[in-house]
C-alpha cells in the first residue's frame, strides 16, 4: 500500500470539507439563535440580564450615579434629588469596571447630556476584568463600543464573528426577563436588607491586621477612566467622585490616580472608606463590601450634605 | 496561551499545517520549536529550567548506560537534581516554615528565609517524566535515548507539558521516531476529544467553579447545607477541569498522530469503590507512583503489612506531589487509609451486582471521595477549622449563587453524567465513533451550542496548572 506521506492526500480534503461544513452549520444555527435572543434582549428593560442598560440610556435625568454594585446599593437617588434639587437616577450595576462606565456614558450621551454624575470610585484593577459583558449586545450597532471592546480584548474581533458570543452565559436571564416582562428598577437604587453574617464579622476580626498586597492597577481601566472624565468635561457635565463606606477600612486600587485626575478638573473627591461612622459598624452593613438599607440612607444623606456645602447647591 | 483561548487555536492551526507540510525528518524540530515557544509564551523565565532539566537527564541517561558499575551514584545524582528542583520550587518555603516553628519552639534564634520565586508551570509533570525515564534506564527497562532532539521533544511536547498526562519514555520515544502521515481518523478523533474537553472545562468546570469558589472562599458566611452541596460539587469541578484539559491535550496529540496516555476513565460517575476510583482517576500519575515507588518498595516481600505501608507511601507522595501543606498530606494519607480499609474488608474487590447494588456503591463512593476532597480543596488547617465550625452550625439555608448558576450547573452536570454513564471505560472519541452519522453530528452541534450559550468563553485558568 502506498504510504500517505504528503499533506496533499484525500484525507486532507475530507478533513477540510467536514471542518468547513461544521463551522458553517454551527455559524448558521448559532446566528439564528442569536437573532431570537437579540430580539428578546432589546425588548427587555429590566431583570438581571443587563437589559437595564436599555432603560438607562433612554432616560433623561439631571444627575446619574455611576459605578458597580456599591453604587447601586449605596446611593439613594431620592435623597440626592431632595438635597440637590436635581432629578437623579442610579445607573450602578453589579461588578462593572471603568471600561463599562465609559461605554455606558457614551451610550447615554447618544440620547441625553446630564448635568451631574456622581462616580463611585471602584478598584481600577483586573479583578473586575470581563465586566464589560453588558456592552456586548451593542457591539454591532455602535463603533465606539466596538473600539472599546477591541481595546480590552484584542481577540474580540474573532469572537464577534460568531454573533452568539454577544449573549454568552446570558440566555436564561434574558429569556426570563423577556417572558416575565421584568420592569426596570424605578430609581436604580437597590438597597440590601438585613445585617452582616456573624461568621463574616468574626473572619474580619480574626484576619484584621494581616496585610494583603494590593491588586495591580489595570491600565486599560485607567485609560477608560481618563476617557470618562475627558468626555464629561467636553460635555460640561459636573463630576463628583466618591468612595463609599466599607465595613473594614478600605482604599480603592488606583485611588491616587483618581485623585490626581479629579484635581486636574477641580472635581471633589469624597472618601468614606475609612469613615468612623461606618467602619466596624455591622448594623449598617449587609456584607463587608455593601451597606444595608439603613447604612445606605445614612451615607447618602451625609454625601448629599457634603456636596451641597462644597458645591454651593 | 490557554488551551481554551483563541491564540492557542491559531498557534495549533499553524503548527499542524507546518507539521504536515514539512518532510518527516524535520518534524521533531518543528515540534520542539513549537513546544518551547508555547512554554515561553506562558512562562518565559522558566524555559531555561526546562532546557536544563532536559540536558541533565539526557546526559544522565547516557552515563547510566555507559557506566553501569557506577549506576547507583549516577541515580543518586538524578534523584538529587530532579527531586531537588521540585523541593526547591514547591516545598522549600513550606519546610522552612516548619523548621522555623521548631526553632522557635526550642527558643533557637534561627530563621530559614523564604524565596519568592513562583512555581514553574508544569514542573511536577515534566520532572516525573524525566525521572521516570532515568529510572527506566537504571533498571535496564529501556535503552538510553541517544537522540537529543527526541529526548527534548519528549519532555517538552506542548500538549502535555503543562499538566500531563505524565507520559512514559517507552511509549513516547517510539512515537517520536514514527512517521505520522496525515490521517482522517486522527483528525476526527482529535477534534472529538478536543470538543468534549472544551465542554468539560468551559461548561462543567467553570459553571461549578463559580459556585464552589464562591462558597469555599467565604466559608464563614455559608450554611451547613451550602458547605455540603459545595463539597459534593467540587469533585465534578476538579474532574471536569483536569479531565477537560487532558481530553484537549490528547486530542491535540492526535492531530499530530500521537497517542498520549489515557488519564481518566469516568472516575466520578462509574467507580464502585475507592479502589476502582484510583484505577480510573489520574491514571498516569497513579501508575507512575505504582511503578516507580510502590513496586520498588515492595520488592519480593508481599506481606499485607508491607503492601499497606507501600500504599501509604505511594499516596503520601501523591499528596506531596499535588501541593504544599498539611492538607495535601492529609488528603493523600486518607486515600491510603480508604484503600487499606477496602482491601481489608473486601469492599474494593467488588466485580458485579444488581443495578441497585452497583448504583448504591457508585453513589456511596462518590460521597466518600467528595468528603475526602474537602481536604484537597481547603488551603490550610485554619480553613479546615473554619469549615468544621460552619458545617456544625446546623443551618440549612442554601446559597444558590446568581439567578442562573444552578441552572447552568444542572445542564452541565446532567449532560456530563449521562454521557459518562454510557461511555463507562471508553474515551469520548471511541464512544462517539461507534454512533450513527446523524447522532454524531447532532452531538457535535449540540455540545458546541451549549459551549457558546453557557460556557465560560472568557473563563478561568486550569486548576492543575498550580501543581
Amino acid at each position: 500500500m502506498a504510504r500517505r506521506s504528503s499533506i496533499f492526500n484525500s484525507d486532507v480534503s475530507k478533513v477540510a470539507k467536514k471542518l468547513t461544513l461544521f463551522i458553517a452549520l454551527f455559524w448558521a444555527i448559532s446566528s439564528s439563535i442569536y437573532l431570537i435572543i437579540n430580539y428578546m434582549y432589546f425588548q427587555s428593560f429590566g431583570g438581571n440580564s443587563g437589559a437595564q442598560i436599555n432603560h438607562v440610556i433612554r432616560t433623561n435625568y439631571d444627575a446619574y450615579i455611576f459605578g458597580s454594585s456599591r453604587a447601586s446599593r449605596h446611593y439613594d437617588p431620592a435623597q440626592i434629588s431632595r438635597h440637590l434639587g436635581l432629578s437623579c437616577y442610579n445607573a450602578g450595576c453589579d461588578r462593572k469596571n471603568a471600561t463599562y462606565q465609559y461605554g455606558l456614558l457614551q451610550l447615554l450621551l447618544e440620547n441625553h447630556v446630564p448635568k451631574l454624575i456622581i462616580y463611585e470610585i471602584d478598584d481600577l484593577s483586573e479583578s473586575l476584568n470581563g465586566s464589560t459583558i453588558d456592552l456586548y449586545p451593542y457591539y454591532y450597532k455602535y463603533s465606539f463600543i466596538r473600539q472599546l471592546l477591541h481595546q480590552r480584548d484584542k481577540w474580540s474581533r474573532i469572537k464577534f464573528l460568531f454573533p452568539l458570543y454577544s449573549y454568552n452565559i446570558k440566555v436564561f436571564t434574558i429569556s426570563k426577563g423577556f417572558i416575565l416582562s421584568t420592569p426596570p428598577f424605578e430609581t436604580g437604587f437597590r438597597p440590601k436588607d438585613g445585617g452582616m453574617h456573624p461568621g463574616e464579622v468574626r473572619k474580619i476580626r480574626e484576619t484584621a491586621g494581616i496585610e494583603k498586597p494590593d491588586d495591580p492597577v489595570d491600565y486599560l481601566a485607567l485609560d477608560s477612566f481618563k476617557n470618562f472624565v475627558r468626555t464629561c468635561k467636553e460635555n460640561n457635565i459636573e463630576l463628583v467622585f466618591c468612595h463609599s463606606p466599607s465595613y473594614a477600612p478600605s482604599k480603592a486600587v488606583g485611588l491616587d490616580y483618581v485623585r490626581s485626575i479629579a484635581a486636574e478638573i477641580d472635581a471633589p473627591v469624597y472618601l468614606y472608606g475609612e469613615h468612623d461612622s461606618f467602619v466596624y459598624h455591622p448594623e449598617l452593613f449587609r456584607d463587608a463590601g455593601h451597606l444595608n438599607r439603613e447604612g445606605a440612607e445614612l451615607f447618602t444623606k451625609m454625601l448629599a450634605h457634603d456636596i451641597v456645602i462644597d458645591m454651593g447647591r | 496561551m490557554q488551551f481554551t483561548s483563541i491564540p492557542f487555536f491559531i498557534f495549533l492551526f499553524a503548527v499542524v499545517i507546518a507539521y504536515y507540510v514539512l518532510p518527516y525528518r524535520f518534524r521533531n524540530y518543528l515540534l520542539l520549536l513549537a513546544s518551547y515557544y508555547f512554554y515561553f509564551s506562558i512562562q518565559a523565565e522558566y524555559l531555561v529550567l526546562l532546557i536544563a532539566s532536559t540536558a541533565f537527564n539526557y546526559c544522565l541517561g547516557l552515563l547510566l548506560e555507559k557506566y553501569r558499575e557506577k549506576k547507583g551514584l549516577l541515580l543518586s545524582a538524578g534523584l538529587i537534581f530532579n527531586l531537588g528542583l521540585l523541593f526547591f520550587f514547591k516545598y522549600f518555603n513550606f519546610f522552612g516554615d516548619q523548621i522555623n516553628a521548631l526553632f522557635s519552639a526550642v527558643s533557637l534564634n534561627l530563621t530559614i528565609p523564604h524565596h519568592s520565586l513562583i512555581l514553574p508551570i508544569g514542573i511536577s509533570f515534566y520532572t516525573f517524566m524525566a525521572f521516570g525515564y532515568v529510572l527506566d534506564v537504571y533498571w535496564g527497562d529501556i535503552k538510553a535515548q541517544k537522540n537529543l532532539l527526541t529526548f527534548s521533544v519528549y519532555l517538552a511536547f506542548f500538549p502535555q507539558i503543562l499538566s500531563g498526562p505524565i507520559g512514559r519514555a517507552k511509549n513516547l520515544f517510539q512515537q517520536f521516531t514514527n512517521e505520522h502521515p496525515f490521517l482522517y481518523e486522527n483528525f476526527s478523533n482529535g477534534f472529538r476529544l478536543m470538543l468534549w474537553g472544551l465542554f468539560k472545562k468551559m461548561v462543567v468546570a467553570d459553571s461549578i467553579g463559580a459556585y464552589v469558589d464562591a462558597v469555599f472562599n467565604n466559608i464563614p458566611m455559608h450554611s451547613s447545607l451550602t458547605l455540603i452541596v459545595a463539597a459534593m460539587f467540587y469533585p465534578l469541578q476538579l474532574y471536569a477541569d483536569f479531565g477537560g484539559y487532558t481530553d484537549i491535550a490528547r486530542g491535540v496529540g492526535k492531530l499530530f498522530g500521537f497517542d498520549l496516555m489515557v488519564n481518566f476513565r469516568t472516575p466520578y460517575v462509574n467507580s464502585t469503590s475507592v479502589t476502582d476510583y484510583w484505577k480510573r482517576n489520574h491514571i498516569s500519575l497513579t501508575t507512575w507512583l505504582k511503578d516507580y515507588i510502590f513496586y520498588p518498595f515492595m520488592g519480593m516481600n508481599t506481606s499485607k503489612a508491607k503492601i499497606y505501608l507501600g500504599i501509604s507511601l505511594m499516596f503520601l507522595v501523591s499528596g506531596i506531589w499535588h501541593g504544599v501543606g498539611w492538607m495535601f498530606i492529609i488528603w493523600g494519607l486518607l486515600q491510603a487509609l480508604l484503600l487499606i480499609i477496602e482491601d481489608a474488608t473486601g469492599w474494593g474487590s467488588f466485580k458485579k451486582g444488581n443495578l441497585f447494588a452497583v448504583w448504591g456503591r457508585k453513589i456511596f463512593t462518590y460521597m466518600v471521595v467528595a468528603a475526602s476532597l474537602v481536604f484537597f480543596r481547603l488551603p490550610d488547617i485554619h480553613s479546615l477549622k473554619e469549615y468544621i465550625r460552619s458545617i456544625s452550625s446546623a443551618s440549612w439555608r442554601l446559597f444558590t449563587g446568581s439567578n442562573t448558576t444552578i441552572l447552568h450547573i444542572l445542564i452541565a452536570v446532567v449532560t456530563l453524567v449521562i454521557v459518562e454513564i454510557f461511555m463507562d471505560k471508553k474515551q469520548a472519541d471511541q464512544w462517539i465513533a461507534s454512533k450513527s452519522l446523524m447522532f454524531r453530528w447532532s452531538s457535535y452541534l449540540i455540545i458546541s451550542l451549549i459551549i457558546a450559550l453557557i460556557g465560560a468563553i472568557d473563563g478561568a485558568s486550569f486548576i492543575y496548572f498550580q501543581f
